[in-house]
């Protein structure tokens, strides 16, 4: 079945295949930058965390901005933080608040919760992220450490404990007290190279 | 020939599976893309490992027509990435071309005689027709993802449900409460199918939910089972829904489910529990009226 080639059109094959190669590898690395790299633009962050003695309640809200002048959807998915001492989170609702206020839907997928978000040319969206954690060991971590893959740091980032019926024992991140009993820190250029945990105990 | 095919299969390797995927409130990943942007690659692939090029390269094409092609599959390619509904049909589209590229390697593999372009290859007979029958499977075993899990959003009703089995359970404690006041004895509200009180109405209202009461109605089990159905086998390993479980203790536990109708085991972990503040609170609201 095999033939013989002359030396001229193997060469000329030779090229081909690599040509053809080349794209191959090429579509590869494409696909990748449009898989894994963010689109559009995460700028700010402001958590608030009510901490009861053995549960706490997140609501995030979240600042998008596509810079490009066409629309674009990005995939988006919400880091949850479980593990042997922590059960999973529930109650998971996320909504746009602006510009079009509405309920955004979910679904699991390879383990995590996943939605898309759909941005205009040159728009900013608002997001509302909130759950529920049960905390058997008086302890919680919420992840920070998901903004590295947007390569850039958020321009500020706000994050503040509220005690319901707690003491605050530990932050790995200093907190400052305010007038309403809550205690919070606030980040600007912020790139996290740890996600933030926190202790407490019930008075 | 053999160390170019290695070498790129180390570069599929790499790019594909070495490469960890970003964790969540970024961007994922390709998602529902996903299908779409391994199809070509991958019949690339196999087209190479089953030897097909060898034969390809003998069919005479137009400069034009080949660089048509390359531009209606990027512009295609970047439309795919637009809405996942997009995504779904350049997904077949891709699909449909895999495959016809499957059944051509399968019949030079089978019948050579069947091909003019035959003569250029050098590749065992087995090769091509393996690589061929392996590149229509993956073909449909993408396209068949992509098509399941476009407008596939299970999770929205079944939150709200959470949010009703502990008002539900609030509810039933403090009815259990006032039972034990009057007559000395817990007893909770018998849920029965129709009911529709402002309780149990809303998360009775699909048929997902399933409350087991004792005859003396001194305990119960509610079970809310996964909403939306599962995908079809293989596809519904990629996805997971939540299966609940409450009882008078008013704690709620949960565990992820693949199938709808699993229930939640009793040592599942505790998830959410009804507080004290939350019975306090339906105590007043519901028997001072």
């Amino acid at each position: 079945m095999a033939v013989n080639v002359a030396p001229s059109t193997r060469s000329r094959q030779w090229c081909f295949l690599m040509l053809n190669w080349s794209a191959v590898v090429a579509l590869l690395a494409f696909s990748y930058l449009l898989g894994w790299s963010p689109v559009a633009r995460f700028e700010r962050e402001q958590i608030t965390i009510s901490v009861h003695p053995d549960h706490i309640l997140v609501d995030g809200v979240y600042f998008y901005r596509n810079p490009f002048p066409f629309p674009i959807v990005q995939g988006l998915s919400i880091p949850l933080p479980a593990d042997d001492t922590h059960p999973t989170p529930v109650d998971l609702q996320v909504e746009e608040l602006s510009p079009r206020p509405h309920v955004l839907n979910l679904r699991y997928l390879w383990g995590r919760p996943r939605f898309d978000l759909a941005l205009l040319q040159n728009e900013s969206v608002c997001l509302h992220v909130h759950y529920y954690q049960q905390a058997p060991t008086s302890d919680a971590r919420y992840i920070l450490t998901t903004t590295q893959p947007w390569l850039r740091p958020l321009q500020v980032g706000e994050y503040v404990l509220i005690p319901r019926g707690i003491k605050l024992l530990h932050s790995n991140y200093p907190l400052a007290s305010t007038l309403g009993g809550a205690a919070q820190f606030q980040k600007q250029q912020f790139m996290p190279h740890q996600d933030w945990v926190f202790s407490w105990k019930a008075q | 020939m053999n160390s170019l095919i290695k070498y790129v299969c180390l570069v599929v390797v790499l790019v594909l599976v070495g490469v960890s995927p970003a964790l969540a409130n970024q961007p994922p990943g390709p998602g529902v893309s996903l299908p779409q942007i391994l199809m070509l690659p991958l019949m690339a692939l196999l087209t190479a490992l089953g030897g097909g090029y060898s034969i390809l390269r003998t069919e005479k094409k137009s400069r034009l027509g080949r660089a048509g092609e390359w531009v209606a599959l990027a512009v295609l390619f970047l439309w795919g990435f637009t809405h996942e509904f997009a995504s779904m049909l350049v997904t077949c589209v891709f699909g449909a071309i895999v495959i016809y590229r499957g059944v051509r390697m399968v019949r030079w593999g089978w019948k050579p005689a069947a091909s003019a372009s035959m003569p250029g290859s050098d590749a065992p007979r087995w090769r091509l027709t393996l690589a061929g029958v392996a590149m229509c499977v993956v073909a449909l075993f993408l396209m068949g993802s992509a098509v399941v899990f476009v407008g596939y959003w299970p999770d929205l009703y079944q939150g709200g449900q959470v949010r009703n089995l502990k008002r539900l359970l609030a509810f039933e404690i403090a009815y259990g409460r006032t039972e034990k006041e009057q007559t000395g004895e817990t007893r909770f509200y018998r849920i029965k199918p129709g009911d529709e009180n402002e309780y149990t109405g809303e998360l009775l209202r699909h048929g997902n939910v399933r409350a087991d009461f004792d005859p003396d109605d001194k305990h119960f089990t509610v079970y809310v089972l996964p909403y939306s159905k599962f995908p079809p086998w293989p596809y519904r390993h990629w996805t997971k829904q939540g299966s609940y479980r409450a009882d008078e203790t008013g704690q709620i536990r949960m565990i992820w489910a693949k199938r709808t109708d699993e229930l939640c085991p009793a040592n599942a972990p505790v998830v959410m529990k009804v507080e004290e503040e939350d019975i306090r609170e339906m105590m007043k609201r519901v028997y001072t009226k």
